[in-house]
């Protein structure tokens, strides 16, 4: 048995980057006097070291000196693949010894494999997607599963682009994916598609494309999310006492929910559509807990844009 | 705490970078050709200037080596111009690395520079680069590598068997 008491350390995760996890990790860790200055410019080095080794890889040796922004971009690439791997260590105080103690090119190393993991996650989860894809002739939609999605999957260059978005995928979620980048970003999009898919998937497609004709007829051309439609009208029926399997509100019925929302006497409209959500949940028997949080986060998000 | 690639043109990367091109003296001494600390310093200063005037960036010694090693043996270089040649060709080099869109390895871009040095030009840099280089850029820009693989292709193939 150890009695160690573990050294409490100052690193604020507040201050901790999504999108550039690394660069925040060793700038917070240093500025909070974790890594001395020493330490620093030995990381410096190595990652410097790492860099030569990469952009001579990328030019298969033949050439000693590339483009300024070339050296950048891998730069910005081994940052991303070393910050996946301090990401993926149990805590911060593990992650620091990682960042002092292992040489970065075996740090980098570990992160190319997670980088390769998490590619594999984003094939089964694209698999996913497209087997509980909604019916429609929605362009953006379609767009998104048939074209961005699919060349974001064979483009995205893991070993020297590795924190590119290379794809920009035009149709937007309920809940954005924000402050990651490269396979982390597709794999958090792809994550929240599946789950939109698999609340839209507990209607029947007739009444998902009637739900989307009462907003707007031409919704086919515009960037609409199915998801929010649908459970803005299943909260809506619910409110209304209507029947959930067939939630076509009208403009009108819109007009009520609204009204029932903002003027409960002494429930806040957050409460108030909390509790709708629950209902809904418990009636569509939703047991996923990822899509139930999913629903949840989406509440403050459709209360604004009442 | 700023972390760009401009962490790395410190004092530790220079002082590499003036030993990896002083080590080049022990195959040019055959020539009867060195360079001393000074000039190495010099010719490292001219790397950086060229580099940043290119938006290019380089690791160790780099093309200053090749370039020594390759041009050492013209005859046409001696040691009174010798340190001035090979600041010129440095400017050349990255110039053109741009040029030919990065399309042409060190090794040929070299090769080409001292065939077309010892050969046409007989040492006037200045139809190296106004005449050679910037027609071999210009049919690679235009994608019409034709000339440069007629070159190069049976030189490399001798080299190769």
């Amino acid at each position: 048995m150890t009695n160690a008491i573990e050294r409490h350390i100052s690193i604020n995760t507040e201050n901790l980057s999504g999108e550039f996890y690394f660069q925040s990790f060793l700038t917070e860790a240093y500025e909070q006097h974790e890594i001395s200055e020493t330490e620093l410019e030995t990381i410096q080095l190595d990652c410097f070291k790492l860099l030569a080794v990469r952009t001579e890889s990328y030019n298969n040796g033949a050439s000693s000196s590339v483009q300024i922004e070339v050296a950048q971009v891998i730069m910005a690439s081994n940052f991303f693949t070393i910050g996946l791997y301090l990401k993926s260590l149990p805590d911060l105080q593990t992650a620091l010894q990682a960042l002092k103690n292992e040489p970065i090119a075996d740090q980098y190393q570990k992160g190319l494999k997670i980088v390769c993991r998490k590619m594999n996650v984003a094939r089964h989860l694209y698999y996913l997607v497209c087997s509980s894809r909604i019916e429609s002739m929605q362009y953006f939609y379609n767009v998104a599963i048939d074209e961005d999605l699919k060349r974001f999957l064979k483009n995205y260059n893991l070993e020297y682009e590795a924190h590119e978005v290379t794809t920009l995928i035009d149709y937007q979620l309920m809940n954005p994916v924000s402050d990651l980048a490269g396979v982390e970003y597709l794999v958090h999009y792809l994550h929240n598609l599946s789950l939109e898919n698999m609340f839209c998937a507990k209607f029947k497609p007739a009444v998902i494309l009637a739900v989307m004709h009462e907003y707007d007829h031409q919704y086919k051309e515009l960037p609409v999310n199915f998801f929010e439609q649908v459970l803005l009208n299943a909260l809506g029926c619910v409110l209304l006492r209507k029947d959930i399997e067939a939630p076509i509100l009208t403009a009108a019925d819109r007009q009520e929910m609204i009204s029932i929302i903002q003027c409960e006497d002494g429930t806040s409209p957050f409460t108030l559509l909390n509790n709708t959500a629950d209902l809904v949940i418990e009636s569509l028997s939703i047991t996923s807990l990822p899509l139930k949080a999913y629903i949840k986060a989406a509440l403050p998000v459709l209360i604004s844009s009442f | 705490m700023p972390f760009d690639l401009t962490i790395f043109s410190g004092s530790l990367m220079i002082r590499q970078a003036v030993d990896e091109v002083l080590e080049c003296n022990d195959g040019t001494k055959h020539y009867a050709l060195v360079l001393n600390e000074q000039q190495a310093v010099e010719l490292i200063e001219t790397r950086s200037c060229s580099l940043k005037e290119t938006g290019r960036f380089e690791f160790g010694g780099g093309v200053i080596n090749k370039l020594i090693n390759v041009f050492c043996s013209s005859p046409f270089i001696m040691q009174d111009n010798y340190a001035e040649i090979i600041h010129e060709l440095i400017e050349i080099f990255y110039y053109f690395k741009n040029e030919t869109l990065d399309r042409m390895s060190d090794d040929d871009l070299i090769k080409f520079m001292k065939k077309s040095f010892d050969g046409q030009c007989q040492s006037s840099l200045e139809l190296v680069k106004g005449r050679e280089l910037e027609r071999l850029s210009r049919r690679i820009r235009y994608g019409n590598d034709f000339e440069y693989i007629k070159i190069y292709g049976e030189e490399k193939k001798a080299d190769n068997d």
